[in-house]
């Protein structure tokens, strides 16, 4: 079954496949991939034609111009080399350009190309000096005329002669030079002979002016032939025929594939007509089943939804279940904890109170001591003051070396100081252990009686502050910001307990930076109030509602209960208070104590 | 004076004076030299080190710019420069400056437009051939080339990269602001009486028959002596001086030479293909005698070389 399934699909995307080529393939053929050059290549044609055209104007002015600019001889022809290389290779075009009919029309263009080249070089070359002597001509003649004008003594009848010999050989040259036929180089010839022969009669002086005219008339009568024959030679090129050519293959290729294109179009347009078809047919197929499917898909849904009704009922009713019992769980772990916990502290209480009751005694006669001990050393200081006023006079000289060596010795004189300075120090000292020994009492006070009393809480908290400040003093600096206080009825150890933990907790949580703690205390109609807040890591969010669970804690195991801050929820639940905390992570953390002042019922 | 001989001048005239009023109206065939063109500079930094690379010759001793002296009006001023083999080329240098402006290349012609300009000191084809494959080994050697085509060409040191670089060099040595230029330009104050009428008689005695154009010349090819045998008076034919016939073959083309621009003509003595000339004034003389076959009335010859005095550029603002 599944093995058919996929065979059918092969075959559709086969068959899909086949029918998309087809169509790719038709398209591709109906597009006249020609039209695209052909306009650029009949375009760059038509310049070089241009090009050509006026490259044959040029030479046409450059044959009837004295002192003519050749440049536009050459600009043309580098025009046209630069548009034929574009022409040769523009895109598009290569493999039509393959073919041996395109090949001999580019090969015959680039003969005649050629050739016209070399025939234009030639014509500079030969027009530039033909166009000088013609330009000679006349000034020629006229030298030739001052200077024979100069002989004095010659016979002024065939002076004249020469004269109108050379005009007349001057003008028949210029004359050549429109019409050129052999006749007139005949002609010329002659009046060349006749120029000789007349020069031979004269002065050697005038010899030299008529050997030049004679050389430029020889030369004219070589190159304008010359010229006229490039000229021709020229004109011949058949650069705009095979320019023509060129055009009318780039024509017919043109036409041929637009023929094959529209053929092509034909055959795509019955081609898609078939294929529309074929998907209207598939299209009504496919709404039909699909509609069949959409009807049984709503059956399935409907029947679904009822089952994962009831199991969702189920699962609500075991869920709450559940949670019931977890929090009797919870609540008697809490109470079990906080039973061990205070009994824990009462009997630390307890040990408290006999150490610091019979440590009181001992601190009472070592402070009774010191006070009898400095006024004991001050008298005996005034008596060897005494005795060292009366040293020099009463005792022998022998003796009074003997006793000052002896004080040396001793350094009495660093006693006499120092010894008071000890006595000051150690009542210091005692009086210190006194205070710490009276607030451990405070604070561990044994409340036999587990009933309200009235209690001063700056008190208790000066006592709690006074355990903890060695450990707070490292980590923090601490402000107070007190109200006065009314007396609280309370049970004032476990309040002074409860305040203990908030300060340890707002300690520990103190980077390695130090921080600042907070404590804050007023009073409001039948409310206190107190708040410890710390500028430490706070607490995320997800774990501030966790803060009172017992035994949850963050820190590592064996170093914190999770005990602590549950006691401590515990006492003002049952001081019928409130205890709160808000947190930002990063800021700190502000835990408030808030105390009735009188108690409604007995504890 | 014959009736018959009026008739004919005024035939003539008719047919000279609608040719004349064309020159006229051209404007006179000299135009002044183009502003430098704009091309990638990458490429004419490249061009300016590898004109200046010995590397580029067979045996590694000469740059292009030993010969084509940019301080020397672009050539060295030597009748025949030594070849990287020391013996004298067959030609003498030509300048390098406005070259560009040239229709063909070498004295004989034989390179059709610019671009062939780059030339290596060989003989045969093959040991151009040769030649280059060496070059582009010897320049793909060095670090620098290759950053430097890659930047410039985004392709590896190659010979066509190398001829382009040059050509692209070449094409900034222009020597605008010549004195004659600024005339053409409008600035009739730049030229001094005299050589105005140097320049007038420049035109009226057929030189700027060949020697016209933006380029003053350079661009056609003309037979050396055309109205005395050159080669004969000089003695000593060698293969050279049959010009562009050793490109073509053709007898036609005996003794026919490049047409020399006249640009900073004055700076760049000894003249002729053969280096023979050593002075300017040598030079006009031959000209008047071999090409023009007249003889200059006094004074003219100094006139026109007081013009062709004018026609010196400058190369990076000063004068050359």
């Amino acid at each position: 079954m599944k093995l058919n399934a996929r065979r059918s699909l092969l075959l559709l995307a086969a068959c899909a496949m086949l029918l998309a080529s087809v169509l790719v393939y038709l398209y591709w053929m109906s597009k006249s991939d020609e039209s695209g050059t052909y306009a650029q290549a009949r375009d760059l044609i038509r310049q070089i034609k241009q090009y050509d055209a006026q490259w044959e104007s040029a030479v046409l002015k450059a044959r009837t111009t004295t002192n003519y600019n050749y440049d536009p001889l050459v600009l043309p022809l580098m025009e046209m080399k630069r548009l034929w290389r574009e022409f040769r290779t523009l895109e598009g075009r290569i493999e039509k350009t393959a073919l041996p009919a395109w090949q001999a029309a580019f090969a015959d263009y680039q003969q005649a190309f050629d050739a016209k080249i070399l025939l234009v070089s030639r014509f500079k070359t030969h027009n530039a000096i033909l166009r000088n002597s013609l330009a000679f001509l006349p000034d020629a003649a006229d030298v030739i005329q001052v200077h024979l004008g100069q002989l004095v003594d010659a016979d002024a009848l065939r002076l004249r002669r020469i004269t109108s010999d050379t005009y007349d050989l001057m003008l028949s040259s210029l004359e050549f030079a429109q019409t050129t036929t052999e006749d007139k180089a005949a002609d010329i010839l002659v009046g060349l002979n006749n120029l000789s022969v007349n020069k031979e009669r004269l002065p050697v002086d005038f010899q030299a002016p008529i050997d030049t005219i004679s050389k430029h008339i020889e030369l004219i009568l070589h190159e304008q032939p010359k010229v006229d024959q490039l000229l021709g030679a020229i004109e011949a090129v058949p650069i705009a025929e095979r320019l023509d050519a060129i055009a009318l293959m780039l024509d017919r290729d043109e036409q041929a594939a637009t023929l094959t294109a529209q053929r092509y179009h034909f055959y795509l347009l019955v081609f898609s007509t078939l294929l529309v078809l074929l998907l209207l047919y598939m299209g009504v197929w496919l709404m039909r089943s699909y509609a069949e499917i959409n009807r049984v898909n709503r059956a399935l849904v409907s029947a679904n939804d009822e089952l994962e009704q009831r199991v969702e009922r189920r699962t609500q009713a075991l869920g709450q279940a559940s949670a019931a019992l977890q929090r009797e769980v919870d609540e008697r772990r809490l109470l079990e904890s906080q039973l061990v916990q205070s009994e824990k502290l009462a009997s630390l209480g307890q040990l408290a109170a006999g150490v610091a009751h019979e440590v009181n005694n001992p601190i009472g006669f070592v402070s009774s001591n010191l006070g009898a001990l400095d006024d004991y050393f001050g008298r005996l200081q005034n008596m060897l003051k005494a005795y060292a006023d009366a040293e020099n006079t009463l005792i022998p000289h022998g003796l009074s070396a003997e006793l000052a060596k002896l004080r040396t010795a001793i350094e009495l004189d660093y006693l006499l100081e120092d010894i008071p300075a000890l006595i000051r120090e150690s009542k210091d000292g005692i009086s210190r252990v006194a205070r710490i020994v009276k607030d451990l009492k405070d604070f561990s006070r044994v409340d036999s009686s587990q009933d309200w009393q009235l209690a001063d809480l700056q008190q208790g908290i000066e006592s709690t502050l006074n355990i903890v400040a060695s450990e707070l003093r490292h980590k923090a600096d601490l402000v107070k910001d007190y109200q006065p206080l009314p007396q609280v009825e309370c049970l004032p150890s476990q309040i002074n307990q409860v305040v203990m933990n908030l300060l340890v907790n707002a300690t520990q949580a103190m980077g390695p930076e130090r921080g600042r703690i907070t404590l804050r205390t007023g009073a409001n109609d039948a409310w206190v109030w107190i708040e410890v807040g710390d500028s430490g890591c706070g607490i995320p969010a997800e774990s501030l509602q966790k803060i009172f669970d017992p035994f949850y804690t963050t820190k590592p195991i064996g170093q914190g209960t999770g005990l602590g801050l549950s006691l401590s929820y515990g006492i003002i639940k049952r001081h019928g208070g409130e205890i709160q905390v808000t947190s930002e992570v990063g800021v700190g953390t502000t835990f408030r104590v808030e105390l009735p002042i009188h108690q409604a019922r007995s504890a | 004076m014959p009736i018959g001989l009026q008739v004919r001048m005024i035939a003539t005239m008719l047919a000279v004076l609608p040719a004349l009023a064309l020159a006229q109206s051209i404007g006179g065939p000299l135009t002044p030299l183009p502003a430098v063109p704009e091309l990638d500079p990458a490429r004419v930094e490249l061009g300016r080190k590898l004109f200046n690379d010995p590397r580029l010759s067979p045996n590694g001793t000469q740059s292009c710019a030993d010969c084509h002296r940019l301080d020397r009006g672009g050539a060295d001023g030597q009748a025949r420069s030594p070849g990287a083999d020391g013996k004298p080329l067959a030609v003498n240098t030509p300048s390098v400056f406005n070259a560009s402006l040239n229709f063909l290349q070498f004295w004989d012609g034989r390179a059709q437009s610019f671009d062939g300009l780059v030339h290596l000191a060989a003989d045969s084809a093959s040991e151009t051939e040769d030649g280059w494959a060496a070059v582009v080994q010897r320049i793909a050697g060095d670090p620098a080339y290759r950053v430097g085509f890659a930047a410039a060409y985004g392709k590896p040191v190659a010979a066509q990269a190398i001829e382009d670089a040059l050509v692209t060099y070449q094409r900034t040595l222009l020597t605008p602001a010549s004195r004659f230029d600024r005339y053409l330009q409008g600035d009739t104050s730049s030229l001094s009486l005299e050589e105005k009428y140097g320049y007038q008689r420049f035109q009226e005695y057929g030189c700027i028959a060949c020697h016209q154009g933006v380029n003053i010349g350079g661009n056609m090819l003309q037979k050396l002596g055309v109205f005395d045998d050159y080669f004969a008076n000089r003695g000593n034919p060698a293969v050279a001086d049959q010009g562009r016939y050793n490109v073509t073959g053709d007898p036609e083309d005996l003794n026919l030479f490049k047409v020399p621009s006249l640009r900073n003509v004055a700076v760049t003595a000894p003249y002729f293909h053969d280096g023979s000339v050593p002075t300017l004034e040598a030079a006009v003389d031959a000209m008047f005698h071999y090409q023009l076959g007249r003889t200059p009335r006094d004074g003219d010859k100094a006139l026109i070389i007081q013009f062709l005095q004018t026609l010196t550029g400058q190369w990076e603002g000063k004068p050359l």
